[in-house]
């Protein structure tokens, strides 16, 4: 793929997170450096799920702009595809607790079907349980949603959530000191395994 | 003629999954979607297609676990696919209504970049009401009002564009769905591609005609856009097998499925109803998708037979498919494709399978090889792009 159409450094950097899958790093956190070349995480970790066994894919999302109920599907889908190898990072300012709530409703839509909820009964024309999936009647400063989500519990339930030092909403996530972060960054993987 | 796959679940027959020893598993895993996605890819076809649905099948507060459940995130389940195909087009819908244009720019961009210009972005407006309760948002906003905010999307998904590093297609295909006057109006400022609703040859010309005199309208060429209606076809060695083959889809919606859909369509509970008694009128008129003029009442109702018990009106309602649907052998499936794209009816089809696992490997297997003989269908990929595929012209203007 020719480098001129953008591509050729993505590229790179997808072949040094399969060579840290098959070395066995257990995550990868991505991260776009360059604000004038963003990225979207989950399109990236999505494309690495498909060539990859192990590694976990962290994204980066931004928390001040993206809904609830499509950040829920998106993590939804990630951690279904890759076998329950998603995770996921906030940034953002949350000035205002946007991000918080955010990270809030997010695991509540992600719980919204019940572990058990898949009964999969041909006879009777079940495929889920209606007791087993409810909605979350989330009634919020910055949201108000009703849920539930309409994709099934994703292996991990919540998948991991990280954050690094001054990232915004760390209650409830794995925080990562900045020397492991560094090594986790999607720059630093490439260097190492260029 | 130009082709694209619809995945939808396990096909367009809600009660599809059905038919396969393990439905959760299928719609939840990667295998399912490549197995359906390298199949296409063997048929030569342009693009696989999927959806995008914000809402769970839930009637007050209570989960239809007769339903398939809907859709995974297709811009996440597209650049997992694009992985594992080499050729092969993707398009994704993403709603113009409840996501945000950056982070929509953003996944497209991301997606085009990695799989090397195979992507295209099925712009709707997102006209099912269940979805406004998951976006913080009391109601629909009018339809006028969402394809005005469709616009101005577009044009700042294209600014964004603009300022970020080249993607291969410059601009993912766009396409559109929608065949209101508003969704017409829309698709001739920026549709590529526009999926259409066809009942049959005649009401495809006139609707293709009317849309390529609109594009030209709105400056552009009409050679530019391709119209590709929805089929839904039923294949069998004989005419009698593909019959008997499309008895057993019926059977396949159970009436819990189909009390569910009717459920789903009215935003009211029909499992407390007598099968064997007549549509329950006045309820119905008092249901919240009426009350909201999203759905007329009368269109329940044949004038000339009265009103129908629910059981037969579900018996009734399990037969007729708003696409266009066909039953019959590979050579009468090749004979009205090549018919319908020679009489200017569309420039290709948006092929949906009732049960896909089945109906993919037999059309690649049974009408790829005349189509491809009477060289409607490529045999290999020339192009990279999905732009290249579809013989679009380079991306140019607001998006
Ligand atoms: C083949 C096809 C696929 C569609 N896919 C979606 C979809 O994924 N998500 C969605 O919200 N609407 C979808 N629609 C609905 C259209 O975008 C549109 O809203 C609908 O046809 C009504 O037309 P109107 O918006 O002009 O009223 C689809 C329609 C068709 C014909």
């Amino acid at each position: 793929m020719p480098d001129d159409l953008g591509s050729g450094t993505l590229l790179r950097w997808v072949a040094a997170i399969d060579r840290a899958d098959r070395a066995g790093w257990p995550l990868v956190m991505l991260i776009a450096a360059d604000p004038a070349d963003p990225l979207d995480g989950l399109a990236m970790a999505a494309w690495c799920a498909a060539s990859t066994t192990h590694i976990r894919l962290c994204a980066s999302i931004d928390g001040d702009t993206v809904e609830p109920f499509t950040l829920a599907r998106g993590l939804a889908t990630l951690d279904h595809l890759s076998g329950g190898r998603a995770a996921w990072r906030l940034t953002g300012s949350d000035a205002t607790g946007r991000v918080t709530e955010l990270a809030d409703v997010v695991s509540r839509l992600l719980l919204s079907w019940g572990a058990e909820a898949l009964i999969e009964n041909v006879a009777a024309a079940m495929l889920s349980d209606a007791e087993a999936v409810m909605p979350i009647a989330h009634d919020g400063a910055h949201f108000s949603l009703r849920g539930p989500l309409n994709i099934p519990r994703p292996p991990q339930g919540v998948p991991l959530r990280l954050a690094l030092p001054g990232d915004p909403a760390q209650a409830g996530a794995v925080i990562v000191e900045p020397d492991g972060a560094r090594k986790m960054s999607i720059g630093l993987v490439s260097e190492l395994f260029a | 003629m130009a082709l694209g796959l619809f995945v939808l679940g396990h096909g367009h027959n809600v009660g599809a999954w059905r038919s396969s020893p393990s439905p959760a598993a299928d719609l939840l895993g990667l295998d399912y979607y490549r197995t359906l996605a390298q199949e296409a890819e063997r048929g030569g076809l342009d693009m696989v297609f999927f959806a995008e649905i914000l809402y769970s099948y839930e009637l007050a507060g209570r989960h239809q676990g007769a339903m398939a459940f809907p859709t995974l995130d297709p811009m996440v389940l597209i650049p997992a696919l694009s992985r594992l195909t080499e050729h092969i087009g993707f398009v994704g819908t993403y709603s113009t209504t409840y996501t945000d244009p950056r982070a929509t720019a953003l996944k497209l961009a991301t997606i085009d970049r990695l799989n090397g210009g195979r992507t295209g972005w099925n712009i709707v407006t997102t006209g099912a009401d269940q979805s406004a309760a998951n976006f913080s948002r009391r109601d629909l906003p009018e339809r006028e009002a969402r394809y005005a905010r469709a616009a101005e999307f577009v044009a700042e998904v294209g600014s964004l564009w603009d300022r970020w590093p080249a993607t291969p297609q410059g601009r993912p295909v766009r396409v559109q769905a929608g065949m209101s006057p508003f969704g017409k109006a829309f698709a001739a400022d920026v549709a590529e591609v526009m999926f259409t609703v066809a009942r049959d040859r005649d009401t495809a010309i006139a609707f293709r005609r009317e849309l390529r005199d609109l594009v030209r309208g709105a400056g552009r060429d009409p050679d530019g856009v391709r119209v590709m209606p929805g089929i839904a076809p039923i294949l069998g060695g004989t005419e009698a097998e593909a019959r008997e083959k499309e008895a057993r889809y019926l059977e396949l919606l159970h009436p819990a499925i189909q009390l569910a859909m009717l459920g789903d369509q009215f935003g009211m509970d029909f499992s407390g109803y007598a099968l064997d008694a007549p549509l329950p009128m006045d309820d119905i008129s008092q249901s919240p998708r009426v009350l909201s003029g999203m759905r007329d009442p009368d269109k329940l109702i044949d004038a000339s037979c009265g009103v129908p018990t629910l059981g037969d009106y579900l018996r009734s309602q399990a037969r007729v498919r708003a696409h266009h649907s066909f039953v019959g052998t590979p050579e009468q499936l090749a004979d009205q494709l090549c018919d319908w794209h020679s009489a200017g009816a569309c420039d290709g089809f948006n092929l949906m399978f009732p049960v896909q696992a089945e109906g993919v490997p037999a059309f690649v297997d049974q009408v790829v090889p005349i189509l491809r003989r009477r060289g409607r269908v490529r045999s290999g990929y020339e192009a990279k792009s999905l732009r290249g595929h579809l013989g679009l012209p380079a991306a140019t203007g607001n998006a």
